[in-house]
């Protein structure tokens, strides 16, 4: 009686080990040889426990992210093609797995978008994405087993290709190459906008020459150049700031406190700001004088003098909302 | 009529030239006035001292220069830093600087017979050169404008902050004489390249040997003015001056730069100095051409044009590939490459990216540094393109490369502050140039007595006239009142930013008075007392240099960073466990660990704080032994209270850090000030390897001395694990906390 009982247990737990999952390696290399361009299996509502529970004899990578543009969430897009290219370079290094001469175990690779596989976020109570993780072979048959299992992979600042690589190299054990394939497209593209460009330039050479030789057009792409980079464009570009800050209660934050940090919205502003400013300066230099008239002449120059007072006020009033120690402000204008 | 001028040209009976040039002399005093007391506020506040970190290097090698001969400073190789390997210091030093304040030192001494103490000459040289710069300014905008437009562009360059943040009273470092010479160099180029003459020239050229003695940034002369010259031919603006001017100063300038040992061969060699030699290359073609241009028929010449074109720029290229293949040509920089691909540093080298003067500009920097002259700057470009002369081309130029300069890097704003200055003066004179003058409204009022002759309506005629003066009246005093706000706003950032020594820190007693939180020195002399003349001590490379000038004492690494291996091997040890660190300590040598610590007073730029790249430069060399990863807690986050990683809590400078830090608290668990954590009591560490010799008042400077090796051949943690005697010393709590 006892013997069968153990039997029927061995019985009923083989069964769902089949229906809720496990495949072995064999059916995961047949799958991979399916899977077209990208090597990388996408998890679904109706797939993932089969891809997830255990027992298994193989490493899996899972990648936890979203591309849809209402979670405006630009590491995953950034993560998403660096990923499936480690994925790619693995599976073309070992088209048929290691093998079973080698060492190690063979590695796949899976992704979950969110909006396919919403229960699968919520069974790892994901408050933020993307979260990738490790997950080691194991006898384990339980359902969700895998769940403690996991060993997350951090984000850092860096070339993704190459961390992924050293991350999964360290856990696996395996070595991984990383090969960028040759985009055609984009040889072809470049070929033919240069071909283009030549072409054009020969035939509108001397409309060219005119528009190069232009003094306003240097005269404005100077100063544009002078505006941006002073005003922390380049700032911007290496630290990747956000464009603003939104509290959680909706209002937004345009100035970043603190004289060492920006929102990319300020380069605009501030830029914008120097820009009218020497737009006004240059005004009352060149323009405001060859006025005849002494009372129109009058009302120009209260005019550009005054905009530039208020807006040199707004400058420093701006100012002084990032540095709160700087005393000198024309007017109070932000609290 | 020709009465009329002698009248003109004679004020109280003195010739208007004369007066002109009283007037100018007294300008020119009372600028460099200015420039040189608002850069004495950390002397009148603090005392005659050298700041920060690197100018205690040049201090040393000054004193070494005054004590030794000349030529056993070129020739001088340091034994006390880098640790065993030692630095040729005499050939990997910019001299011009101690060369510089050197040849005061004689000059006072043996003509004057004033024996000033060297100390007080490098403290005060760089106000000295602050005022010689505002007259090189001078010089420069003089020549794009006039001089009415050189002595605002002088006083702006006297007083703006952007050039002070390097120049106050003791920061004795390169940028100090640099930027004069920058400017001055400039003002002789422009000089040269107007009329042609080799006299100024050759004078540029030397004014450039003098830069490149000086300071790493002479690169940036050595790109600008060939890129000057490449635009000008560009625009078909060749001519025999261009030629005569920039072909004497590149050969003399190049032949004289490589006399300086550090340089060498780098002129000929590097992809730095290509744009030079092409340029020169280029300038000799055109010339020919221009001479083949004024022989032959223009169809001839036109072939002869597109078939020698293609044929150099194949040429070139080809050359170019072949020699940096081979290996002739010095592969790009590390330094130029993080210029131009701002990630690259941050992913290939770490120990540029570390350093926060590489860090990209947030524009507050830029309004902090040149208030309103920044924009102005944009006002005088366009200026600037309004004539469009060839100097104008050379402000234009610096103007924009050097915005992205800046834009990239924070302390390349120092480089930018001047072109500034010049582009301020020219637009705030043009601005006066067009109000300040009355005489309009005297031809205006002949006017008006002519039609008052005529008997016509004298009321409208003589509102004119108010009109006309209220719209001056108008510009002038709300630019009056910006020029007003302009100092204000100088001093103040001067005062308040810029005039910290860094090596004593400003803070205020529990009553409110002010008082200096003096810990580095109280450490320093302690060193330099307490310890064997000869000891080695350890800290990490930002504080080599102070090592080296106040305690005299023997350091592995410094901030020349010459070595990245040595680096990454003091990280290791920082950033290991006591059983592998303290190998590393047996085998360099080390008798002292010297590490800062805030977390008492609040003090934030402490070793903790830059503990994150000790680590990612050790990993750099050892990946498999040290792991970034290991020192943050599963959520990603750096954290020294309960979360931290077992990694984090065995690593040496942790428990050097918190090292009887609960004493403070009464064994309560502590509050680490600068990262705002607690550290439980139970992460109390103790140390085996190690013990404390040195606690500053503050505990912002922690030395500990190396333990030997046992006697009985013990492990050094059974030792202490065996011997549970604690040293007793009385821990008070400092009452004082840094202020903001």
């Amino acid at each position: 009686m006892k013997v069968s009982l153990i039997q029927l247990m061995m019985g009923v737990m083989a069964y769902a080990a089949c229906v809720l999952g496990g495949f072995t390696n064999e059916e995961m290399l047949a799958k991979v040889k399916k899977l077209g361009g990208k090597k990388v299996f996408q998890l679904k509502e109706n797939n993932y426990e089969e891809f997830l529970n255990g027992p298994r004899d193989y490493h899996l990578m899972l990648v936890l992210s979203s591309t849809s543009s209402q979670f405006n969430c630009p590491l995953c897009v950034e993560i998403k093609p660096d990923y499936e290219l480690v994925a790619n370079s693995w599976f073309q290094d070992h088209p048929n797995g290691v093998g079973a001469s080698s060492e190690g175990k063979d590695v796949y690779f899976l992704y979950a978008e969110f909006l396919n596989a919403k229960s699968l976020f919520q069974k790892l109570q994901l408050n933020n994405i993307p979260k990738a993780y490790y997950v080691a072979p194991s006898a384990a048959s339980a359902p969700d087993a895998w769940t403690d299992e996991l060993e997350e992979y951090q984000f850092f600042q860096g070339v993704h290709t190459e961390l992924i690589s050293i991350f999964l190299g360290d856990k696996t054990g395996h070595k991984f190459n990383v090969y960028v394939p040759v985009s055609y497209s984009k040889l072809g593209w470049t070929v033919f906008i240069v071909a283009v460009v030549v072409l054009w330039l020969k035939v509108f050479f001397k409309q060219f020459k005119v528009l190069l030789s232009s003094k306003l057009l240097w005269t404005v792409l100077s100063i544009i150049t002078i505006l941006l980079f002073t005003s922390g464009y380049m700032f911007n570009q290496i630290r990747h700031t956000p464009y603003f800050k939104q509290n959680p209660e909706g209002a937004v934050e345009y100035f970043a406190g603190g004289q060492q940090t920006q929102y990319a919205i300020e380069t605009q502003i501030v830029s914008f700001i120097y820009g009218i400013l020497s737009l006004l300066f240059v005004t009352l230099v060149k323009k405001v004088p060859t006025i005849e008239h002494p009372k129109v002449k009058l009302l120009a120059t209260g005019l550009v003098t005054i905009s530039i007072y208020a807006i040199f006020s707004v400058l420093l009033a701006i100012f002084g909302i990032k540095s709160p120690g700087f005393p000198f402000k024309f007017f109070k204008i932000f609290g | 009529m020709s009465t009329n001028t002698k009248l003109q040209s004679q004020v109280l009976g003195i010739p208007i030239d004369t007066i002109r040039l009283l007037l100018q002399v007294l300008i020119f005093v009372s600028v460099a006035g200015a420039a040189i007391s608002s850069r004495l506020f950390s002397v009148i506040r603090f005392e005659s001292i050298i700041h920060e970190f690197d100018p205690w290097f040049n201090f040393r090698a000054t004193k070494y220069l005054v004590t030794h001969s000349f030529y056993d400073f070129l020739n001088w190789f340091d034994d006390r830093t880098w640790y065993p390997l030692g630095r040729v210091t005499g050939g990997t030093l910019y001299p011009g600087l101690m060369v510089t304040s050197g040849v005061i030192w004689h000059v006072l001494r043996d003509w004057f017979s004033l024996p000033i103490d060297i100390r007080n000459i490098c403290v005060m040289l760089a106000p000295a050169f602050s005022g010689l710069t505002a007259i090189a300014t001078y010089a420069l905008t003089t020549e794009m404008k006039d001089s009415n437009a050189g002595l605002l562009s002088a006083i702006f360059m006297g007083i703006a902050p952007g050039y002070i943040s390097r120049s106050v009273a003791g920061s004795y470092d390169n940028e100090a004489i640099a930027i004069t010479l920058l400017m001055a160099t400039f003002a002789f180029w422009i000089k040269a390249q107007k009329q042609g003459s080799v006299l100024y020239g050759t004078l540029t050229a030397l004014l450039y040997f003098y830069m490149v003695s000086a300071w790493g940034g002479y690169v940036f002369i050595t790109n600008l003015i060939p890129l000057h010259v490449f635009v000008l031919i560009l625009m078909g603006r060749y001519n025999h001056r261009l030629y005569t001017s920039y072909c004497t100063w590149y050969a003399i300038g190049t032949l004289a730069s490589m006399q300086i040992p550090f340089v060498g061969f780098l002129p000929i060699r590097s992809n730095d100095h290509m744009a030079a030699l092409g340029v020169f290359g280029l300038i000799q073609l055109v010339a020919f051409g221009d001479y083949v241009k004024s022989q032959i028929t223009e169809k001839a010449f036109k072939t002869f044009l597109v078939v020698s074109i293609a044929s150099i720029v194949s040429l070139g290229l080809g050359g170019l590939v072949g020699l940096t293949a081979l290996g002739w040509i010095a592969p790009w920089t590390g330094r130029f490459y993080s210029l131009w691909d701002t990630s690259y540093a941050k992913i290939h080298i770490p120990i540029i990216a570390s350093v926060s003067e590489h860090q990209p500009t947030a524009w507050p920097a830029f309004f902090f540094d040149t208030s309103f002259l920044i924009w102005l700057f944009p006002a005088g470009i366009y200026l600037c393109f309004q004539e469009l002369k060839d100097e104008h081309v050379f402000v234009i130029i610096y103007g924009v490369l050097c915005s992205y300069f800046a834009g990239v890097m924070v302390r390349l704003m120092l480089t930018l502050t001047p072109v500034i200055c010049v582009c301020g003066g020219i637009a705030v004179s043009k601005l006066f140039d067009a109000y300040l003058d009355i005489s309009d409204l005297f031809t205006g009022e002949v006017v008006e007595e002519d039609s008052k002759k005529k008997g016509s309506k004298k009321k409208p005629a003589s509102s004119a006239t108010i009109f006309k003066i209220l719209s001056k009246v108008l510009v002038l005093t709300s630019f009056a009142y910006y020029l007003f706000y302009f100092v204000y706003h100088c001093t103040w950032v001067t005062s308040n930013a810029y005039s910290s020594p860094s090596v004593v820190l400003p803070s205020r007693n529990p009553d409110g008075s002010p008082t200096i939180i003096d810990d580095y020195r109280e450490a320093y002399y302690w060193l330099r007392m307490n310890t064997p003349e000869d000891a080695k001590v350890m800290s990490w490379w930002d504080y080599g240099y102070q090592i080296g000038g106040m305690a005299d004492r023997t350091t592995l690494v410094d901030n020349n960073t010459w070595n990245n291996t040595h680096i990454a091997t003091v990280g290791k040890a920082m950033c290991s466990s006591e059983e592998v660190s303290y190998e590393i300590l047996k085998k360099h040598d080390v008798d002292y660990v010297l590490i800062i610590f805030g977390g008492v007073i609040g003090f934030s730029g402490d070793d903790l704080n830059k503990f994150l790249w000790m680590i990612r430069i050790s990993e750099g060399i050892w990946p498999d032994e040290v792991r970034e990863r290991d020192f943050f807690t599963d959520r990603g986050e750096y954290k020294v209270d309960q979360s931290a990683t077992e990694t984090m809590k065995n690593s040496l400078m942790y428990k050097m850090s918190y090292y009887r830090f609960h004493d403070l608290f009464n064994g309560r668990d502590g509050i680490d000030r600068v990262r705002s954590q607690t550290i439980p009591i139970a992460n109390a560490p103790e140390l085996s390897v190690v013990e404390e010799a040195f606690t500053s008042t503050n505990w912002i400077v922690r030395i500990y001395k190396v333990k030997d090796l046992d006697n009985l051949g013990r492990d050094l943690k059974q030792v202490s694990a065996g011997s549970k005697t604690k040293k007793s010393r009385i821990i008070k709590k400092p009452k004082i906390s840094l202020r903001e």
